[in-house]
């Protein structure tokens, strides 16, 4: 890499884009202003609601007393206040004239205070007069009581209600989140225009063809390219982040108003911040430069990037869902910045979720930076030569059988981070919403992508020699593998009593009310979708590249892995080992579907009939298990010899 | 010299619901002697652009190989680059950067030093009469200002090669002329120009030797004169359609 020829390069592209007076306003003008506005918006909404008269005047119907004219006068200092008789009807003229903005009417011992809900210093005196009310009823009921001779203070305190506070709040709860709202997305979006405007509309314009003509290496290219929209995207973070500290220094009063109690900014905030910034324009660039490139048209790219804008809108209102964030929410991408974001404010950081942010950040980044210089590697994608319309199921000469192994591990992850968001989104509150949603997510995706990169998904979901004997054959080789599975895990527990609680958790998150819900939602669903991805789609692309072996042997592990703890990850990883040799013998996913569903139901079933639940312990287990391993590889025997004679001949 | 030889690429494309491969250019070999000018012609969807991309090594060949002055594409990229120019005709400029920058920057890119970048730039400007806009966004200038920009652009590495495809096209008469007028003093130079066009009339006029291509293939390759002569035609164009047979689409 020649950095004079990348120096030159920036030089264009910084040009280009920043003497563009639109791009001007969004990069440093906007960052510039957003806070002070906002915060002054919010201020002058909450001085407006707040406004209280000097002399707060109110009409009412009856006679006042003289205690209450005494009662009333002790808040001379604070408030002062004029009181007109009428009777009710000139009363209700003078507050429509609007003469009155407050009046009271007694109807037996109840008292009637009318006010105007569009008249926001009505509201504000109309709290106060009501308030002043309350403490003459307060003190008219003390009296009485004390005539009668009891003590009404003692009765008063004789408990005491008082909150603590244990995490230590600097600011008011909506403040943070809303500053970690708009620095996101601030962010994000300079970054959605920078990465249109240096790759889309370079293709557009027909620019690019003229760069690539040019004397400069792909790497050279990539490196002016990302430099660009990172340095760009940072700078209007840098930005945003002076505006709003700045308006955090000189607005204390507003605050204070806004609910924030004390402000300190600190040394360690505002360092975090910083990284926090640069991070997540790090992140954001090789995001968005891999997925603009693709797009012919500035049209095309805005149609494309708008649900990732809603997604990063989303996700950085996850604070204001008032979610805090746990150590696994700390390698989430976007949204441990976000939360982050919001913690550094409002509560203490723990050290360990700031180090665990900023290092899976760096890694996503510069695992971004390689799909990047992946793709700009691509001829079709740098000309859009490609013209194979994404959803096309027509089996065509071109269209490839399966993803690379590479391809599906990052929709792996793709899925995986899915999952993690909506489990920490939805665990605690809507748990059937969940359990829906993971396998609709897993099968929306595979197909997206399969569609996408124009997979033939037919030759991997039809029914290759299914035969009933075959079937039966699997079905032995499953039982044991069963077994085998159920005998480890139970010993892994015994030795690491942790991984139960962990998994206790899970299973006890798990309880469904209703049997056939609980089929549908743990046992029909995954199998399908989850066969389809693990075997159908991941499976697939190992094994072209790999070898049968290692393919069976890496799908399982991705299968375990997505299982998110030890217990059942370890039983999935090797009930996925007999899936994929299943998957593997027959070419097609559906026995494995059945395979999966029998699995998962018979689990949902055992929590509703407990008698059901096949528990072996001493002698009989590890009989069991030698039975079950003689079993495997005697099928595995026959499988191979037989079937495949057959198949062949 | 450049060697075409056995150059085939293939393109995916979907054809009614079915997807297919496309070769927009099947197995071409040719070979431009230094210093002429070499016409590629053809009707739209012929291959052109294509040919001349990969012959600027902006796209790579499938198959086959294409070398200049013996070197190849995949090893010396860099160092092939740095001898051609390409201007598309379609090809549009940054508009926000003025003509000097852009050849302040495209000299740089071409690793040009600095004390020479300078009076070389001078020079353009003087030559292509650029003085009166050279510090204009691009943005704000005419076509035919831009199409001189286009060209000083070209001329900054002091190419061996220009590359130059359908240049001419949707241009008005003067501002296709300065392309012209460029080609002919170029080749007074020595230097060597590939052209593509459909436009025969312009081809005839200015190109030594020509090449037609027809769905991706070479149909003939020599000099206007025998071709005029072979096909018994006083013109390029009726020359065309005499060599291309029944076989264009309409």
């Amino acid at each position: 890499m020649r950095i004079k020829v990348v120096l030159a390069l920036l030089k264009k592209e910084f040009l280009n884009i920043i003497r563009d007076r639109k791009s001007f306003i969004t990069m440093i003008l906007l960052p510039l202003l957003m806070f002070p506005i906002l915060i002054g918006i919010m201020s002058l909404m909450i001085t407006m609601f707040s406004h209280v008269d000097d002399t707060i005047k109110f009409g009412v119907n009856y006679e006042v007393s003289d205690e209450f004219k005494d009662f009333v006068d002790n808040y001379s200092d604070i408030y002062k206040f004029e009181i007109v008789y009428e009777d009710n009807e000139t009363l209700k003229e003078m507050f429509d004239e609007e003469e009155l903005g407050i009046y009271i009417l007694k109807e037996d011992n109840e008292y009637l205070i009318h006010y105007d809900a569009n008249n926001t210093s009505s509201i504000a005196n109309s709290s106060i007069v009501q308030d002043i009310y309350e403490d003459y009823k307060q003190e008219y009921v003390a009296n009485v009581l004390e005539n009668q001779g009891v003590n009404y203070q003692e009765i008063l305190d004789s408990f005491k209600i008082t909150f603590v506070q244990e995490s230590i709040t600097e600011m008011g709860s909506l403040v943070p989140s809303m500053i970690s709202m708009v620095l996101t997305m601030m962010i994000s979006s300079v970054c959605f225009s920078v990465a249109i405007e240096i790759t889309t509309s370079e293709k557009e314009k027909g620019t690019l063809e003229t760069l690539l003509s040019l004397p400069i290496k792909k790497s050279e290219l990539i490196t002016s390219k990302y430099l660009t929209v990172f340095t760009l995207s940072a700078l209007s973070g840098f930005l945003t982040y002076i505006s709003l500290f700045g308006t955090l220094f000189f607005a204390k009063d507003t605050l204070a108003m806004l609910g924030v109690v004390s402000l300190d900014i600190s040394g360690k905030v505002l360092a975090i911040y910083f990284v926090s910034i640069i991070l997540l324009a790090l992140l954001f660039s090789g995001l968005l430069l891999s997925i603009t490139i693709f797009s012919k048209n500035l049209k095309e790219a805005q149609n494309t990037l708008y649900p990732l804008e809603l997604l990063v809108a989303f996700i950085s209102m996850l604070p204001m869902f008032g979610i805090t964030g746990s150590m696994k929410s700390a390698l989430i991408p976007f949204a441990n910045i976000a939360l982050l974001f919001n913690n550094a404010l409002s509560t203490n950081v723990d050290g360990l979720f700031v180090f665990l942010t900023f290092a899976s950040t760096i890694v996503y980044s510069v695992v971004l930076i390689f799909i990047v210089s992946k793709i700009y590697n691509q001829e079709d994608v740098l000309f859009s030569t490609n013209s194979l319309k994404y959803l096309s199921f027509k089996k065509g000469k071109i269209s490839r059988d399966c993803l690379s192994p590479l391809a599906s591990l990052v929709v792996g992850i793709i899925i995986y981070l899915l999952a993690t968001y909506f489990t920490l989104l939805f665990a605690t509150s809507s748990l059937y919403f969940l359990l829906a949603i993971m396998p609709i997510t897993i099968l929306f995706v595979s197909i997206f992508v399969c569609l996408l990169s124009q997979i033939n998904i037919k030759k991997s979901i039809k029914f290759n020699g299914f035969s009933v004997k075959r079937f039966i054959c699997l079905i032995f080789l499953f039982l044991g593998t069963y077994i085998i599975s159920n005998t480890i895990t139970n010993i892994i527990v015994s030795m690491f009593p942790s991984t139960l609680e962990q998994f206790s958790q899970v299973s006890d998150m798990l309880n469904v009310d209703n049997l056939w819900l609980g089929i549908l939602l743990i046992a029909i669903l995954p199998a399908i979708a989850e066969e389809f991805f693990f075997r159908g789609i991941v499976l697939t692309s190992f094994k072209k590249k790999y070898g049968a072996v290692i393919a069976i042997i890496a799908s399982a592990l991705i299968f375990g892995i997505y299982h998110m703890n030890w217990v059942q990850g370890i039983n999935a990883f090797i009930v996925g080992l007999a899936l994929g040799y299943i998957y593997v013998k027959t070419g097609s996913i559906y026995p494995t579907i059945i395979i999966h569903f029998i699995n998962n139901a018979y689990g949902v079933l055992c929590e509703f009939y407990p008698s059901l639940a096949f528990e072996p312990s001493g002698h009989v287990l590890y009989i069991l298990l030698i039975v079950s391993l003689i079993v495997v590889i005697a099928t595995l025997y026959i499988s191979e010899t037989k079937f495949i004679d057959k198949k062949t001949s | 010299m450049i060697e075409v030889k056995n150059v085939k690429k293939r393109f995916i494309k979907n054809v009614g619901k079915k997807a297919e491969e496309i070769y927009a250019v099947n197995d071409i070999s040719f070979n431009v002697p230094d210093g002429t000018i070499y016409g590629v012609l053809g009707q739209n969807g012929a291959g052109k652009t294509t040919l001349l991309r990969m012959m600027s090594g902006i796209m790579s060949p499938t198959e086959g190989s294409i070398k200049v002055d013996d070197r190849s594409y995949k090893k010396h990229a860099e160092l092939i680059k740095k001898d051609i120019s390409y201007l598309s005709g379609n090809t549009k400029l940054y508009e926000n950067i003025t003509p000097t920058e852009l050849l302040y920057i495209f000299g740089n890119i071409y690793e040009i030093d600095k004390e020479k970048l300078e009076k070389r730039i001078k020079e353009i400007i003087k030559l292509l009469n650029m003085e009166s806009f050279k510090d204009n966004k691009i943005g704000n200038l005419s076509t035919g200002q831009i199409q001189r920009t286009n060209i000083a652009r070209c001329f900054i590495n002091d190419p061996k090669y220009y590359i130059l495809d359908e240049a001419t096209s949707g241009l008005d008469v003067v501002s296709s002329q300065i392309i012209i007028d460029f080609i002919k003093e170029e080749k007074k130079h020595g230097k060597t120009i590939i052209y593509s066009t459909h436009y025969m009339e312009e081809a005839e006029n200015i190109c030594d030797e020509v090449l037609f291509i027809n769905h991706g293939k070479v149909i003939c390759e020599s000099t206007p004169e025998k071709i005029k002569k072979e096909t018994k035609t006083t013109n390029l164009r009726d020359a065309f359609f005499e060599v291309v047979g029944g076989n264009y689409e309409n």
